[in-house]
């Protein structure tokens, strides 16, 4: 029985507060069920979106719509968001140190929001397009899809300022340290849907 | 949706139209006359009742208590009391609504007396209420009270997240109520088949009340399915193993499995036919790429689970009324519990079954059918445990074996024309009768309904402290048995005559004879809930005589019987150790029941939290406001969830503390009763000697 | 230190084989020396566990790109290949930002096997099943 097995990756309460490792463990659990209920939900989405594909109606399809280095810039400043929250993770986990945690959320937030510009600059090109949701099957689908995970970065960003917010008020204590285990959680996970909506919408539809 | 639309209508499309009775006052022809006092007599029921509830509540001073020991209140054991209370108020309407369309039907030869849209809003709401506002609450609050009595725990994993679950199902149910006194409701049926409920076909507000009740129903369901299974994974006894756990809770573990992975099929149906209503987008239109048909498939990915999430928690209850009715260990307990895991499995692998009409290839529905019939291997299993279980046994005939025997020879016939649905060939001869319709209440209101109302009179005593009275349970549980087989095996028939389902009027004088029959059979089931009510009413009269406050009153097996009825707040003064399945009937047979712990501990408890109450209550405004377009009051609902939300992490201060002095009161005050009962042995069961302590080591089961 | 406090809900740990007595056991006759190489060592793991993690993303991502955007294949076998990187992708991902590992005592990996297995029944059944319909009813359905 290694040091590893007894204790939640990524958490570091200290090792007095074995009721509180208990608690946490519940906590991340709770939030892996629901990250995964979560995933049936972009499956169904992912599931219309591939059969309305072709469903274009003599509307703009794929390969009018989509701009493939816009999208190349938004993949990379999502996997690049991953990388800082996971440094994040570990100044949470070792570092008992807010500032560092601080700046590493922060460097993330800018990160997740630079994502959010560039696909809302994305939707509005196409709109300019005609490429509006009402236009076609495809359309509705696609626009299904892609806000659905812009919407899930967008409450994951607002809950990292909250975030910054809690440790203001409070500093780290166990609320936050958790807190910020979860959103690491959903942001990693929002990343790997993001890989799905990258291969599946964008380079799938233009191969 | 622009700023000038909000400045001109504030009320969006609400006006005095979306009264009930104002086309009667309009039109005063003879069927709007008929039809706008039905509708508008339904909807002064709702506001006389809302009205007298309100009042009773002032009068009696209650508000503060209501708010501050009822809704705001994390306690799974109060919360679980209030999603039955939902439920029981549901199940009068949608019973209510059932006796009109049979009447309807049986004098709907050439015509009837309701308006085909009235009809239609019937048959819409029934279902929609019998599956979402009934059946789901009902269950939901069984296990919330049981479950974790079952497993030795405070409470479940994320108290406040369930009250915030019984708000948004308490939300979704009012907004279906409200339909009634505002605007009218779907007539779509209970799974609102577009392009029909499409703006195009239905441009009116029915949809959009059927749109948002579901999604808020379906978001509290699967917060509900997350928090129950991670309590049952997370927060189990010391010694608690999985397979030691009751098969009450194992059920409830496999629905929630099940509420957790169908109902984000179902968010997405909603979700998009609100944004075809709302934004024009094209999933399910005629027009445009629409393709109709992945709404069913989306639909019935939730539905055919949700068959099960509804039973399974039943098939469970019977376990244990079987069990504690027969005085043995439930037989085949792992085989038992292979077969709900089966059931759960399986049953997300079967949901073309519910289109096989669609027009997919005969392959597709072969592996279907087969797919479906496999399920009849498990459920049989289970079948003949509970014979098995009876065998041999001490069995009592109370009202809750009444119940689970009159469910095992229903069901089976249920089952088997289950079967007979599942062979495709079949199933186009038959699809949109009324055979269908008598299948599935065939395995609805026995496997679900009557294991629920089992589960009631079981759990009853625990809950309030008093048994309920045998003699009324009885009377209601005979006519919802007789009632129930008299309302439906006719329809067997008529569909097999060829009456299609839903239908406002038939042509064919053979028909009524037996719609009749149906007719009475819906009257006795009225009589049935009628029962239910007096029963409740003459049990509160007598409740001193009948009261259980040593906890046990029916030699009960496990955990939730060890503690007082009513169980304190905490639930266990220290958490039990398990060492055997059946935990307490073990413990009584080695005579280490009713236990003075050693050492008392302080107990944390969650503080009570108005987040339930409140985004209960921006969910149902919020949907309202959407309903009727009214958009700044979704705007400002809508930033009201988040605001809340957010403030909500910045609370600390969320435990309190309940000093183990007061626990150690509280239990010795408990078994001080239980020293001073006179256990009781099973022919006493239902007499007023009854105090809650079993007789042990007295005559019994022989194995 | 904390191994004296009594701590009520200690036999259910002990039970689901979560012991922190156990735990507290094993690392108290370390000296605090030892303990804080040891966690550094971890922490220096760990920091290497995200920057591969960030490289083969890299790779992965990078990768299917610009064969797509070169078009070095036909269409078919790029769909292949952008599903094979996808995939692997997605498992870097669990593995090294989720930090999933196949021999962790924890719930989460068979909860992950199961959902996967689910949405494979739920998006398989509905690909299938609707793209067979519009094949019988010639709806404008092909990719």
């Amino acid at each position: 029985m290694s040091y590893e097995t007894f204790r939640y990756p990524g958490l570091n309460l200290g090792r007095a507060h074995p009721e509180a490792h208990d608690a946490a463990e519940t906590l991340m659990f709770g939030f892996w069920v629901f990250m995964m209920s979560d995933a049936i939900l972009f499956g169904m989405v992912f599931g219309t979106y591939v059969i309305q594909l072709d469903a274009t109606a003599g509307g703009p399809g794929p390969r009018d719509i989509y701009d493939i280095k816009s999208v190349l810039i938004q993949t990379m400043l999502l996997l690049a968001s991953s990388f800082t929250f996971g440094m994040a993770s570990l100044s949470n986990k070792h570092k008992g140190s807010p500032p560092r945690l601080l700046a590493w959320l922060v460097v993330t937030l800018l990160l997740g929001v630079g994502f959010l510009v560039f696909e809302v600059r994305d939707f509005l090109s196409m709109f300019d397009m005609g490429a509006v949701p009402s236009r076609s099957g495809f359309l509705s689908a696609f626009f299904d899809l892609v806000p659905l995970h812009g919407l899930h970065v967008t409450c994951a960003c607002i809950w990292l300022i909250c975030l910054v917010g809690q440790i203001a008020r409070y500093g780290l204590d166990t609320d936050v340290k958790l807190s910020v285990m979860r959103l690491a959680l959903f942001w990693h996970f929002l990343d790997i849907i993001w890989i799905a909506i990258f291969s599946v919408v964008y380079l799938a539809g233009l191969a | 949706m622009n700023a000038a639309a909000i400045i001109e209508q504030p009320l969006g499309r609400l006006g005095m139209d979306s009264l009930p009775f104002w086309e009667m006052l309009q039109h005063p022809t003879e069927e709007n006359l008929i039809n706008g006092f039905i509708g508008g007599g339904a909807a002064c029921v709702v506001v006389i009742g809302i009205v007298v509830v309100c009042a009773l509540i002032t009068f009696f001073g209650k508000w503060r208590a209501l708010w501050s020991e009822w809704l705001t209140s994390p306690d799974h054991k109060k919360i679980g009391i209030m999603y039955v209370v939902v439920a029981l108020v549901m199940l009068a309407r949608a019973v209510i609504e059932a006796i009109l369309m049979r009447l309807q039907q049986a004098v709907g030869l050439g015509g009837g007396f309701l308006a085909p849209d009235h009809f239609a809003q019937l048959f819409s709401t029934h279902g929609t209420i019998m599956i979402f506002f009934m059946a789901m609450p009902f269950l939901i609050g069984v296990i919330n009270y049981v479950m974790p009595l079952q497993i030795g725990a405070r409470d479940v994993s994320f108290p406040v997240l369930n009250s915030i679950s019984l708000g948004l199902t308490a939300a979704a149910a009012m907004l279906v109520m409200v339909s009634l006194v505002i605007g009218q409701f779907s007539t779509g049926g209970w799974f609102g088949y577009p392009p029909y409920t499409e703006t195009a076909f239905t441009p009116d507000v029915g949809p959009d009340y059927w749109i948002w009740a579901l999604t808020l129903s379906s978001v509290g369901t699967t917060l509900t399915g997350i928090n129950f299974a991670v309590t049952i994974y997370k927060e189990r006894a010391p010694g608690m193993t999985l397979m030691r756990m009751p098969l009450f809770t194992w059920t409830a573990l496999c629905t929630s499995i099940l509420m957790i992975f169908a109902m984000p099929p179902l968010t997405v149906a909603t979700a998009q036919l609100a944004l075809d209503r709302y934004l024009g987008f094209h999933y399910f239109t005629n027009a445009l790429g629409g393709n109709m048909m992945n709404f069913m498939n989306l639909f019935w990915l939730f539905g055919h689970p949700e068959v099960y999430i509804l039973i399974l928690p039943s098939f469970g209850i019977y376990s244990e009324v079987v069990a504690t009715f027969s005085g043995k260990a439930l037989f085949g307990y792992r085989s038992l519990v292979l077969a709900t895991m089966t059931i759960a499995v399986l049953s997300f692998t079967v949901w073309v079954h519910h289109f096989f009409t669609m027009g997919q290839s005969a392959n597709i529905n072969a592996v279907f059918g087969i797919a479906s019939m496999l399920i009849g291997i498990p459920t049989g299993v289970k079948i003949y445990e509970w014979m098995a279980t009876m065998y041999r046994g001490r069995v009592r005939l109370t009202v809750p074996m009444v119940y689970a025997i009159g469910f095992i020879l229903l069901f089976v016939l249920g089952g088997i024309t289950g079967i007979i649905l599942a062979n495709p060939a079949i199933d186009y001869q038959v699809h949109n009768t009324v055979f269908l319709v008598a299948h599935f209440h065939n395995v609805a209101i026995p496997g679900v309904l009557f294991g629920l109302l089992a589960g009631y009179h079981f759990w009853f005593p625990k809950v309030f402290g008093f048994r309920l009275d045998e003699r009324w349970g009885m009377i209601s549980a005979l006519c919802w048995l007789f009632g129930f087989m008299l309302a439906f095996f006719p329809l067997y028939a008529l569909g097999l005559m060829g009456l299609p389902r839903r239908t406002v009027a038939y042509f064919n004088p053979a028909y009524q004879p037996l719609e009749i029959v149906a007719f009475l059979g819906a009257l006795l089931i009225g009589c049935a809930l009628l029962a239910l009510l007096i029963q409740g009413w003459v049990s509160i009269k007598h409740r001193n005589e009948n009261r259980v406050f040593a906890g046990d009153p029916w030699d009960g097996r496990s955990l939730e019987w060890a503690v007082s009825a009513p169980p304190p707040e905490y639930n266990f003064p220290v958490l039990p150790v398990v060492n055997d399945a059946d935990a307490f009937a073990a413990a009584k047979e080695f005579g280490v029941a009713y236990q003075q712990p050693d050492e008392f501990v302080d107990i944390k408890l969650p503080r009570n939290s108005a987040m339930g109450p409140v985004l209960g209550g921006l969910g149902f405004v919020m949907a309202f406001g959407l309903v009727w377009h009214i958009w700044w009051l979704v705007i400002v609902c809508a930033l009201g969830t988040l605001a809340a939300i957010i403030v909500r992490g910045f609370a600390r201060d969320t435990v309190q503390t309940v000093p183990a002095s007061v626990v150690k009161e509280e239990h010795g005050r408990w078994l001080d009763a239980v020293q001073h009962a006179a256990a009781i042995s099973r022919a006493a069961e239902c007499d007023p000697a009854n105090e809650g302590l079993a007789e042990q080591g007295a005559a019994g089961a022989t194995s | 230190m904390s191994e004296q406090v009594h701590y009520p809900d200690e036999q259910a740990r002990d039970q689901r084989g979560e012991s922190w007595t156990v735990f507290h056991a094993a690392i108290a006759p370390l000296k605090r020396e030892e303990k804080m190489r040891a966690q550094r060592r971890e922490q220096r793991q760990e920091f290497w566990s995200y920057c591969w993690g960030l490289v083969l993303a890299l790779v992965l991502t990078l990768v299917p790109f610009a064969m797509v955007y070169w078009a070095v294949l036909p269409r078919f076998s790029l769909l292949i290949v952008i599903g094979v990187f996808a995939l692997a992708q997605i498992i870097v991902h669990i593995r090294f930002f989720l930090r999933i590992g196949v021999r962790q005592k924890r719930e989460d990996l068979q909860l992950i096997l199961f959902s996967a297995l689910l949405l494979i029944i739920m998006v398989a059944g509905t690909i299938w099943i609707m793209f067979n319909l519009a094949d019988r009813m010639s709806m404008p359905m092909h990719p």
